[in-house]
């Protein structure tokens, strides 16, 4: 093999680690991107009868450096990570709100049961009832304002959802596209297209931020992802899609997810991800709190209707419903919905019976000392609660909750970190190590030069001697 | 371990994004003065919270009875030590009205003026509140104590004639008000064995005035009607007088349950600001630091020697 061969396969040799450093220091910002590296390995050396010759260097191949392993690992995080992530964000909402001095019941009942003890220490004056019907109202108020804001964190959750989908729909898509091109583009002598591999595995790891994923790789290079139980969205070159369905048995309607064209329910097997911590916050921390919320105004506007109506109003007459109901009767509301239902009904302040129907008299008290007794008693959680403690432990609940979720999510982001770190500590860019590759392909690339140079002396020196 | 580029400045820039919240977290708790600023900060704390307000209020609100349960004993017992003083001076007028050196004249401008002196007591008797109500009137306090022709007491349906109502003054403790007319001005009599003092004092007027209280009367003897009346009176007075007392110790059981409350709240979630700061000044520290560091360590490059 001539010197001149050696010295220009050295050279192109140069040029392709040159062009792959270049490629890796215009890539440095890249995401998802893995630094590649030129393989180089020597030539089939040639035989002139009795001994071998080198014949010059080739790149064998160009491969991106990246462990497996650790993408696999990053994407189970990424999941995980970000399932926490919605599930606090939520719970934080329903957390400050339920905490909030404004709007969280504490005050509305402690200012609505002192203006009964009000109403008992001057059962006739028409001023300290008209307070009390007033601060009824605020107290209702404040349940009808709670309910409904759990209601809009619950259709927050519905663009969650939608946008997920919508998103996670896109993305297959991509896969499949590049499923294909990969697919395509793979030589046959084994040269992978690293750039689109690349590429695939940054939108598995998008995907993975919505939904858990599992991916299962073909001979021919192509991927598949699965999502939930086992259901396909990503098959070889094709993608089936997700769909927003309608959850027709709440109250109110809500979106679940579909899978397929028969948009058959997959919700209660979907994990992980933002749609993950959608579901989950929803049943842990929005449905539980909205139900309280609702049995708690259910209990208290029983309880103070009841004791109304066993008393005597300030005209003598005896209570009776519905004109002497205090807040709206819940019995026709259906279940679950009562806190934003709760209102009062009472028009005029004379109708609250401060008096007991025992020794019924205008500055009887009686019965007015028993409703504010209400106060105190143990009417929640099978008598063993107030309804101050019940909303209490409410409070405690959500944030025991968004505590848990904090440290959470704090986890899986101090994990994520560092598997991406190890990631990116193999597959990432180091401009000093492509600094000194430069130099070093720069060199050999001059060394390979000087070859050309010296054969072309060599038969010089031969063609002149003629 | 080889480190990449990109995510050596990322993480970075990560560690001053976290440094920030946290600043930020510091700087929020100083303006507010609050240690826990959402519940789930410290959940245990969040809810020892709502319960230590919920009982400094009950706690306000029982002050507030207790103010107004005091005002109207005070009320009552102003107006039934009037009383006494006017039943004092009546059975001083008696004593003399009763003596024999009196002309029928003279005993004629004595029951004049005790009869005054009844109306007046009987202004006191039905006395009413700031709010309109009769003060000795049970819990009928629309309606008179007493009638000024028949000196009957007036509020006579069952039960609530005699009713006495209850401010709740304490957890578990409330204390009556009002005393019935029924308790304060009607007194036994040697006669009719029950009456009112002003029908009492009224027939000894009439006595008076036609001069027949030398000879035994049919109205009995008012001196020790009198008696009886002020024996009720004090008693009832009496019973006025106690329940201020309790209500006063009441009031400085709240006061102090309020005051260890309040303590224990502030203890729970005001914040130490001495920590607070340094704390804040710790973590401006380490911000400054981070950027610095950042800077620092991103200028450095091979290629700037190349």
């Amino acid at each position: 093999m001539s010197m001149l061969n050696i010295g220009t396969s050295a050279l192109l040799t140069s040029q392709g680690s040159l062009s792959t450093t270049s490629h890796n220091i215009s890539n440095v910002n890249t995401e998802g991107y893995s630094r590649q590296r030129a393989l180089l390995g020597t030539q089939t050396p040639s035989f002139n009868g009795s001994n071998y010759f080198g014949s010059g260097v080739q790149i064998t191949s160009v491969e991106r450096v990246m462990d497996s392993f650790l993408v696999d690992q990053q994407r189970i995080y990424t999941s995980q990570e970000s399932q926490q992530d919605t599930y606090l964000t939520f719970a934080k909402q329903a957390d400050d709100l339920l905490g909030s001095p404004q709007l969280g019941l504490n005050t509305g009942l402690e200012e609505f049961f002192n203006a009964v003890h009000e109403v008992a220490n001057d059962p006739t004056s028409v001023a300290a009832r008209e307070v009390m019907l007033s601060q009824g109202e605020v107290l209702a108020n404040r349940f009808n304002i709670l309910d409904q804001q759990v209601l809009d964190f619950d259709s927050q959750l519905d663009s969650v959802l939608e946008g997920g989908v919508a998103d996670i729909n896109v993305i297959a898509q991509g896969i499949s596209d590049l499923n294909k091109a990969i697919v395509t583009n793979t030589s046959a002598s084994g040269g992978a297209p690293n750039d689109l591999l690349d590429q695939r595995d940054q939108l598995i790891n998008e995907l993975s931020a919505y939904i858990s994923i599992s991916t299962v790789e073909e001979g021919n290079g192509s991927l598949n992802v699965f999502v939930g139980t086992g259901q396909a969205i990503v098959t070889g070159t094709g993608s089936i899609k997700l769909s927003v369905i309608s959850d027709n048995s709440t109250s109110p309607i809500r979106s679940k997810i579909g899978y397929g064209p028969g948009s058959i329910d997959i919700s209660a097997q979907l994990t992980g991800g933002s749609i993950g911590g959608a579901f989950q916050v929803r049943t842990e921390v929005i449905d539980s709190a909205r139900s309280e919320l609702s049995t708690l105004a259910k209990s208290l506007a029983d309880s103070v209707n009841t004791q109304n109506l066993a008393g005597v109003d300030l005209d003598g007459t005896t209570a009776a419903s519905p004109g002497h109901l205090f807040f709206g009767d819940l019995t026709a509301v259906t279940p679950g919905e009562y806190a934003g239902a709760i209102k009062v009904v009472m028009t005029d302040s004379r109708k609250i019976a401060a008096s007991s129907t025992t020794n019924s008299a205008i500055g009887n008290n009686e019965n007015a000392l028993l409703l504010a007794d209400l106060q105190l008693s143990k009417t929640m959680a099978g008598g063993t609660q107030t309804f101050a403690d019940s909303y209490g432990v409410l409070v405690a609940t959500v944030a025991t909750k968004t505590h848990q979720a904090d440290i959470g999510q704090k986890t899986q982001e101090g994990l994520l970190n560092q598997v991406k770190l190890r990631a990116d500590s193999v597959s990432g860019v180091n401009l000093d190590e492509e600094a000194a590759n430069l130099i070093k392909f720069q060199q050999s690339y001059q060394a390979a030069s000087q070859i050309i140079t010296v054969s072309n002396t060599v038969f010089n020196s031969l063609i002149n001697s003629f | 371990m080889r480190i990449s580029t990109s995510y050596s400045s990322e993480q970075n820039l990560n560690v001053m994004l976290n440094q920030q919240s946290e600043l930020g977290k510091t700087q929020l708790q100083i303006t507010t003065g609050k240690k826990i600023l959402s519940p789930s900060d410290d959940p245990v704390s969040a809810v020892k919270t709502l319960e230590l307000q919920r009982q400094i209020n009950l706690s306000q609100q029982y002050l507030d009875n207790a103010d107004k349960a005091e005002n109207k004993l005070s009320v009552s017992e102003g107006l039934m030590a009037s009383s006494g003083d006017l039943i004092q001076r009546i059975r001083e007028l008696a004593v003399q009205g009763l003596s024999d050196t009196n002309s029928a004249e003279a005993r004629k401008a004595i029951a004049e003026e005790i009869s005054q002196l009844n109306s007046a007591l009987l202004g006191i008797a039905n006395s009413t509140d700031v709010n309109g109500e009769y003060v000795f009137s049970g819990y009928e306090t629309d309606t008179a104590a007493f009638d000024s022709t028949s000196f009957a007491y007036l509020p006579t349906s069952p039960g609530a004639g005699d009713g006495q109502r209850s401010i709740r003054v304490g957890e578990g403790f409330s204390v009556e008000i009002n005393e019935p007319g029924s308790k304060v001005f009607v007194a036994t009599h040697d006669v009719t064995g029950s009456q009112s003092i002003f029908e009492t004092i009224n027939d000894f007027v009439t006595d008076l005035n036609a001069n027949t209280v030398g000879t035994a009367s049919a109205n009995g003897d008012i001196l020790s009607n009198l008696d009886n009346g002020l024996d009720t009176l004090l008693s009832a007075r009496t019973r006025v007088g106690t329940r201020m007392n309790a209500v006063d110790q009441q009031r400085e059981v709240n006061d102090g349950i309020k005051f260890s409350m309040e303590k224990m709240l502030s203890q729970v979630e005001d914040l130490d600001y001495a920590e607070a700061i340094s704390r804040l000044n710790l973590q401006m520290t380490g911000l400054q630091a981070a950027q610095q560091s950042f800077v620092k360590v991103q200028g450095l490059s091979l290629f700037n020697f190349l």
